[in-house]
């Protein structure tokens, strides 16, 4: 088993002039939990839809366990593994918390055919469900389980997103600001799930904006400015670091 | 052996020329608000019964009963976007279910003109115009109506060319671009679409009052016509006025000249004259779905208000 | 003065029928976000593929041979036929039946073919608009499909025969078995899209509904769900021409035209969007309103002979129109509210929270 799961080698993407993504080249390891931080508009997103197959970059490649990805469509990196969430969710808002969290995971009932029949997929279903039951506990969404995705708080849709993602449990994750707006008692319970995640071996990419909030669990990181790599390291690094000072000018990153 | 074709030809020119008239107000609508108003076919109806009521009343007098035809097309426009599609859009509702709704408009328009006319024993029937040969071309005559309907038809073209360095039609092009945009700026969105309604609505009564002398009214008059404006729409892009005349230009001819062409050398019957537009909007979206016009896309119009719904 | 009997039986056939079509098209539009404004050519190729394929079919297996079945001659052979030989006209129904179903579902196929959708969603909507219409075009003028304009006739009830093997001999027993048959059909249609629909199949047509996009980036394989359930919608609605045209007789294009879909939105909307027993109540009413217009108008047309009967239909199409603008901007929900998927799942939720046996909306 390799030790880097994700390596991305000159990145670029501009629109229109402006460089987005400015020859980003990053690795992260298997079962690790790395960060990616940076100000504003210094492209974090970008690189990230870059990555998860639903923009395409200017120049540049993508690896995926030593494969490279750079061309491929977001569903079939699904299959590979790898899995993304979306600074605004894309939850399915016309159906409700326990069918948002059964819908990522495969079943025999996917079929038509098949799905006529109860039976063929009855245990398939019901294993889902005590899945669907413990996850969903854990972010204390289970009293919401009929109320259509549409209708509950924002925060509580990022722990949606995040209850999904534990259902199908995939080999890296690339979360997109996955604690903005969630309620604060509630990040230790995250934090706690993100890792399990990486003693199960899984590895989780985060973007956000602060460190201060994941310093405690991140691995690594890496900090972006104006679309270019700015500096890399522990998180304890990258602290002290004066150049990631300077790119968020007196906004405190401890 | 020809002697089909110079006739032929002059039908064709006059045809595009309606088609001309009734399609651009739906190439204004799916510009500006970006409906594809399967109602529109209707208004092209009230503007031929316009008509027929009015020279029931007043025989023979054509301007009387264009600006009658014009102004009630156009008022009801008005009144449909008011009462239907305003609520509807303002809901932000999907695409799909503003087209449902711009067919049960259509639809009760229609029927509430077959009852109208079932009442008034005008189901069938002919306004009381005097068609009458002006000019006789290679012995082709060319009639009053038919040079009026190329003269309105090229004035339509030409208006609405120049409309656009109005401050109205300055406003229609920012509603088309960015509505929100448009109506932060300042700009008197519900002014401009009002009058874009009753342009629209408009024109396409004088297009139904201009074909009334030569067909035969019935209820069904505009809904029979609706499949070809489309096509004619479709193939110029949805939003392109260029486009539009060039796809009344090529509907009017392939109805016409090409049909002719296909019914003497082929034997193909004139009842397979709908299968025209069919084949042109297949072509289209197979070949180059963004049509063949100039201005900006329609697909992207149409796909902002298929995202909106989408994305929450 | 008014026969009551053949008044419920042609209100239950009909609700049958349109409960049929409503189902197809909520399964199609209600739960897969589908908008199939062309559902009539679905409905009006089964009726064809029926008429012509058993009007011939009666001829051959009775060792006849084939001719023109346009003609009065045929007719009058085809009917005596039904009416005096079962096995022959069971056959020829039950081959007929299961034809249009295939039909239906390679059409339906064809329809949700990826190389329509790679550019445009409303593609579909519009080339399914225009087929449609050309398929009446089509039916109506070209006299070698479709016996003309007034439409292929002679397609008697499949049990005509019991006529003369029950005592009473009275023309409402094959009419009385039949209409059970619509009846039953519709409740499989019913059980079957409940199924679909209550199951991880179900879950992945809402899921391409609600965000196409979204549900690809799981993994979900979109064009196969959309064409799958285009070609279960489809073949339901070919299965209700064959229910339909064995009931009227007839296959007459004006029975399947663009207003005719406009209808079944209108019993879709009105009874409830992405709701099963919701487009059984949008059916039921529609076809109220369709059989007692036609009962007025009768009555109208005999209490006051100068009486133009027309009129009553054009207020119909009026009033349907207007009652669907009306549901568009103020309860466009329709009747009944969208359900939750309910599988095992649901239930084991529901009993751990300790809710009533039988919730089943959202909350």
């Amino acid at each position: 088993m390799s030790e880097i799961i994700l390596e991305t080698r000159s990145i670029s993407k501009s629109y229109g002039g402006i460089k987005a993504v400015d020859d980003v080249s990053l690795t992260v390891k298997r079962a690790s939990i790395t960060v990616l931080i940076g100000p504003n508009g210094s492209g974090k997103s970008t690189l990230f839809n870059i990555i998860s197959g639903v923009d395409k970059a200017d120049g540049g490649q993508v690896f995926f366990m030593n494969k490279e990805i750079t061309h491929l469509l977001p569903h079939q990196l699904f299959q590979m593994g790898l899995y993304r969430t979306f600074q605004n969710p894309r939850l399915f808002f016309g159906m409700s918390v326990l069918e948002n969290t059964l819908l990522p995971n495969n079943s025999r009932g996917d079929n038509p055919l098949f799905a006529l029949f109860k039976r063929v997929w009855q245990d398939d279903e019901l294993s889902k469900a005590e899945k669907a039951w413990k996850v969903l506990g854990t972010f204390s969404l289970v009293p919401l389980y009929k109320n259509r995705a549409s209708e509950i708080s924002g925060g509580q849709i990022k722990l949606l997103q995040l209850a999904m993602m534990l259902m199908v449990e995939p080999t890296l994750t690339l979360l997109d600001e996955p604690i903005a707006g969630v309620a604060p008692n509630l990040i230790p319970i995250i934090f706690s799930a993100f890792q399990e995640m990486r003693e199960k071996g899984k590895t989780l990419f985060i973007i956000e904006h602060r460190l201060r909030e994941l310093f405690e669990i991140a691995d690594f990181v890496y900090v972006m400015g104006r679309g270019r790599l700015i500096a890399s390291g522990t998180p304890n690094e990258i602290v002290k670091n004066e150049k990631v000072k300077e790119e968020y000018l007196g906004t405190s990153v401890a | 052996m020809l002697n089909w074709l110079l006739g032929s030809i002059v039908r064709s020119i006059f045809e595009s020329g309606i088609f001309l008239m009734v399609s651009i107000g739906l190439t204004l609508t799916l510009a500006v608000v970006k409906l594809p108003n399967f109602a529109h076919a209707e208004f092209i109806t009230i503007g031929a019964y316009t008509t027929l009521i009015v020279t029931q009343f007043l025989p023979n007098n054509l301007p009387f009963a264009l600006i009658a035809s014009f102004l009630i097309s156009g008022l009801i426009a008005i009144v449909v976007h008011q009462l239907a599609y305003k609520p509807l859009i303002k809901r932000r509702s999907s695409l799909y279910i503003l087209v449902l709704a711009s067919f049960a408009v259509a639809q009760f328009l229609r029927y509430t003109v077959f009852i109208l006319a079932s009442i008034g024993g005008m189901l069938s029937a002919h306004p009381l115009i005097n068609v009458v040969p002006v000019l006789y071309i290679a012995g082709q005559a060319l009639t009053n109506i038919y040079l009026l309907t190329l003269l309105l038809a090229i004035l339509s073209a030409v208006f609405l060319f120049f409309f656009k360095f109005t401050l109205i039609g300055k406003s229609m092009r920012a509603i088309s671009s960015n509505q929100a945009l448009a109506q932060l700026s300042g700009i008197n969105t519900e002014r401009a679409i009002n009058v874009m309604w009753i342009l629209a609505g408009g024109l396409a009564g004088v297009g139904g009052s201009m074909l009334s002398p030569y067909v035969t009214v019935t209820p069904a008059l505009g809904f029979n016509l609706l499949l070809e404006i489309f096509a004619v729409v479709i193939f110029g892009g949805l939003t392109s006025f260029i486009g539009t005349i060039l796809g009344s230009l090529i509907m009017g001819f392939a109805e016409n000249s090409l049909m002719d062409f296909l019914n003497i050398y082929f034997s193909v019957p004139y009842t397979y004259t709908p299968l025209i537009p069919f084949s042109l909007i297949i072509i289209v979206l197979l070949i180059k779905p963004t049509g063949f016009g100039l201005s900006y896309s329609v697909s992207r119009a149409l796909k902002q208000r298929l995202i909106r719904t989408q994305s929450r | 003065m008014v026969d009551i009997v053949g008044f419920c039986l042609s209100f239950v056939s009909f609700f049958g029928i349109y409960a049929i079509l409503t189902l197809s098209l909520n399964l199609e539009y209600g739960f897969g976000g589908q908008p199939n404004f062309g559902q009539a050519l679905f409905y009006g190729m089964g009726a064809f593929v029926t008429a012509i394929l058993t009007s011939n079919l009666l001829l051959i297996l009775t060792h006849q041979h084939l001719e023109n079945i346009c003609t009065i001659s045929s007719l009058v052979e085809r009917e005596t036929i039904a009416t005096s030989n079962p096995s022959v006209t069971l056959l020829a129904w039950a081959i007929s039946g299961i034809t249009s179903i295939v039909v239906g579902a390679i059409l339906g196929f064809i329809a949700s073919y990826p190389a329509l959708r790679v550019k445009e969603e409303w593609y579909l909507a519009m080339v399914l608009l225009v087929a449609a219409q050309i398929f009446v075009i089509v039916f109506r003028y070209n006299t070698r499909l479709g016996c003309g304009f007034d439409g292929i006739a002679g397609i008697s009830n499949p049990f005509s025969w019991l006529v003369s093997l029950t005592p009473i001999n009275s023309p409402v027993i094959p009419n009385l078995v039949y209409s059970a048959i619509i009846l039953l059909f519709t409740y499989l249609c019913f059980v079957l899209t409940e199924r679909l629909t209550n199951s991880p199949f179900g879950r992945l047509l809402k899921s391409v509904r609600d965000d196409w996009l979204a549900s690809s980036t799981l993994g979900k394989n979109v064009n196969k769900i959309r064409t799958q359930v285009m070609i279960i919608g489809s073949s339901m609605a070919s299965l209700a021409g064959w229910l339909y045209v064995y009931y009227i007789g007839v296959a007459n294009t004006e029975d399947y035209t663009s207003t005719f879909t406009f209808s079944i939105w209108v019993m879709m909307i009105l009874g409830g969007f992405a709701n099963n027993r919701g487009a059984v109540v949008g059916a039921f009413f529609i076809t109220a309103l369709d059989r007692f217009t036609l009962i007025g108008s009768t009555l109208l047309q005999a209490y006051f002979p100068g009486f133009n009967p027309n009129i009553i239909s054009y207020s119909k199409y009026l009033l349907e129109s207007l009652l669907l603008l009306l549901l568009l901007v103020f309860r466009p929900k329709g009747i009944m509210k969208e359900g939750v998927i309910l599988t095992p799942a649901y239930r084991l939720f529901s009993l751990r929270m300790g809710e009533k046996k039988n919730e089943r909306n959202y909350s």
